[in-house]
């Protein structure tokens, strides 16, 4: 999953960035409204964390106009503002969740996680194919009852394929998703990554390959057949 | 106070039941004055009918000189050759006569006065007087008294004539009455139509009443109407209009502040409590840093609550300046020395023009933090490697100038607002926006004047005594 936050204050952005890498998400940060505004438009972010008073451009700007080029990306509001109205407009102006400062980390981790499983219409945090079973909540993965150790970006490589189950995903795709802006575009990072997870997710008892390759396609995982 | 009213009724009603009255009495008396007048008259022509009928049986002969008949009735009366009680006889039957002949008075009199007396004065002239009097037979008569006159001062008969004067005191009786009614009526009319037109002119008063018994607090955007109101109590409803717009303004800057002072507030706090959580859920990725950022943001959030509290207690009457004698030099030094660091990384030159600073009677703590929150604001907001002048005379107390290329003139007015930045969203600087309004707040304590002025991106911000 890859997030987009938008905060001023970068006492406050550091930590949150952090946790949220800790957590598996490739983040891109800035602490300018305008320039958030630019890198919403220009990559695709599973989840954006909007603060309202930015310089440059103010949240609710950047919201009305990503909504108005057709942008359904959700959008959590991270402000300081707390009355009812401001509640109200901000979740009537498109916005997903609002959340007041000053908030625990772990929430705005798990609404960030609900909103990101909202954009692929997962209602509930438990992913299967075959017999590999992935808890998006609980950072789970198993495969025929024994649970997989993977660390966090395979597991979010994981998740994403496990999302667009039955579909092919391509390479840039994954890219946009798992990457944060600091990957290079000319490595094969994905590659690398696709064959550690092949590696990852056979267990004794259970190797069948679940991800293939379509070439000059991408990548999928489905039971074989 | 009396109602509006309730005064106007008590001024203007006894007015106009004066205003009736004198009206009745003219009226009444007029016209008793009248009717007495008639009856005298009829006395009078009575009296000139004796004097003229006497000798004369023949009709024709009245028609002969006047005066001549007067003659022939003296010579008569001389010759004592006069029968009285025929002549008597002639008049008209309600009329009472008593006539006085010669010396010893004989007395003549009207069969209907019978054993009566007509009361007479004392002494009776040629000039006739009139008088009423009552007789012992209950009638009010009006009396015509006189002694008539002959020629060469002989003694004339005295002749007292009288008439009843009952139906004219009945009539004007009854005038009376009905003029007491007619007052009465009208007054009782008056009060009416005087009650209803207060009724009408006073409707606007009274809806002005019951909508402002509607204002409160949460209805300050309402207005009262100006349209159906009397010209007289227009400039108090728009006075009263200008007033809840103040007011109404005012509210909704504290509310606004409110809002921005949750916000100076949280956003330290949030990143505070962030950084820890992190620290503690991800300890292998935590580090000192995190120690000296929690270190740095509980001290900003220490001196934004402190300004908060110190703007409080100046704004609050609670503020008392002392006063001593300051020497402005020295202190002005001292506060540049505090922010010599800052304006060093900076790159800015202090240059301090103090060379005609005065002494005055002033309070130096806050001098201090005014003088001091000015430097700061320069030194902070000045772009780099440019100079920041601090002078000081006896007309300007306290005056420092600085480069200001972000500032536009419309921006002038806003400098001293509180929780103010030129960039809206307050990014970090360590700086709350509240250091002007805490400086305008000591001048006002003071009684000083504070002055912002842009010069062709020069700000010029200025302390005077006012």
């Amino acid at each position: 999953m890859r997030l987009l936050i938008v905060e001023d204050s970068v006492s406050l952005r550091k930590p949150v960035v952090k946790a949220l890498k800790a957590s598996g998400f490739a983040v891109d940060e800035t602490g300018d409204g305008t320039e958030g505004y630019w890198m919403a438009r220009e990559n695709p972010y599973d989840v954006i964390i909007l603060d309202i008073m930015l310089p440059g451009m103010d949240g609710h700007e950047i919201l009305q106009k990503l909504r108005a080029d057709g942008h359904e990306t959700p959008v959590l509001f991270l402000t300081a503002k707390d009355t009812i109205e401001d509640r109200v407009t901000g979740l009537r102006m498109g916005a997903d969740d609002y959340l007041v400062k000053s908030f625990a980390i772990e929430e705005l981790i798990a609404r960030v996680e609900a909103l990101s499983r909202r954009r692929y219409q997962q209602s509930t945090p438990l992913l299967q194919i075959g017999d590999l079973t992935l808890d998006s909540s609980a950072k789970k993965a198993e495969r025929a009852g024994q649970e997989l150790q993977l660390p966090p970006q395979l597991f979010s490589l994981l998740e994403f394929l496990m999302l667009r189950q039955g579909v092919v995903v391509s390479r840039t795709e994954i890219e946009e998703h798992i990457y944060d802006e600091s990957a290079s575009p000319m490595s094969n990072v994905v590659d690398t990554a696709i064959c550690a997870l092949r590696r990852a997710i056979k267990v004794p008892g259970s190797d069948a390959p679940l991800i293939h390759t379509r070439r000059g396609m991408g990548y999928i995982i489905e039971e074989q057949q | 106070m009396i109602s509006i009213r309730t005064h106007l009724l008590c001024c203007l009603l006894p007015g106009f039941a004066a205003i009736c009255l004198v009206a009745g009495m003219g009226i009444y008396f007029s016209i008793k004055y009248d009717q007495e007048a008639k009856l005298d008259t009829q006395l009078t022509e009575l009296v000139g009918d004796i004097r003229l009928r006497p000798q004369s049986r023949d009709s024709s002969r009245r028609l002969r000189d006047r005066n001549a008949m007067i003659a022939e009735f003296q010579e008569a009366l001389k010759r004592k050759q006069f029968d009285w009680t025929q002549l008597l006889q002639h008049l008209p039957a309600e009329t009472y006569c008593q006539l006085q002949l010669g010396s010893p008075e004989t007395l003549i009199k009207t069969a209907n006065l019978e054993n009566q007396h007509l009361p007479r004065p004392l002494w009776l002239t040629e000039k006739a007087t009139f008088y009423n009097a009552k007789l012992e037979n209950g009638d009010v008569v009006r009396v015509r008294a006189e002694k008539m006159s002959l020629q060469k001062g002989a003694r004339g008969p005295k002749i007292l004539i009288a008439l009843s004067r009952k139906d004219l005191d009945t009539t004007l009786a009854r005038l009376s009455k009905k003029l007491i009614a007619g007052g009465v009526g009208c007054c009782i009319i008056f009060v009416s139509i005087l009650t209803f037109a207060l009724n009408i002119s006073l409707r606007p008063l009274r809806q002005l009443g019951e909508q402002a018994a509607d204002m409160d607090a949460e209805s300050l955007h309402k207005r009262f109407s100006e349209q159906s109101i009397p010209a007289d109590i227009r400039p108090i409803v728009e006075r009263l209009n200008g007033l809840i717009a103040k007011l109404e303004e005012s509210f909704a800057r504290e509310r606004r502040f409110s809002g921005d002072i949750a916000h100076e507030l949280r956003t330290p706090l949030a990143a505070i409590r962030s950084t820890s959580e992190v620290a503690i859920k991800w300890p292998d990725q935590a580090s000192p840093e995190d120690f000296s950022e929690i270190a740095e943001l509980s001290t900003q959030l220490q001196q934004t609550l402190d300004s908060l509290l110190l703007l409080a207690r100046m704004e609050s009457s609670a503020a008392e300046a002392i006063r001593e004698p300051v020497k402005m030099a020295p202190l002005i030094h001292e506060c540049a020395a505090l922010h010599a660091t800052t304006a060093e990384k900076r790159g800015l030159t202090l240059t301090l023009q103090l060379k005609a600073a005065p002494e005055i009677n002033s309070d130096p703590r806050l001098l201090r933090i005014m003088i001091s929150n000015l430097i700061n604001n320069a030194v902070e907001y000045a772009p780099e490697k440019s100079e920041v002048i601090l002078s000081s005379n006896a007309s300007t107390l306290f005056e420092c100038t600085n480069n200001a290329p972000g500032l536009a003139p419309q921006d002038i007015p806003h400098l001293f607002e509180r929780l103010w930045r030129k960039d809206k969203a307050r990014t970090e600087s360590g700086h709350t926006g509240l250091g002007l309004s805490i400086t305008q707040s000591c001048a006002n304590v003071l009684g000083y004047a504070l002055k912002a002025e842009l010069n062709d991106h020069t700000l010029h911000i200025r302390l005077r005594p006012s």
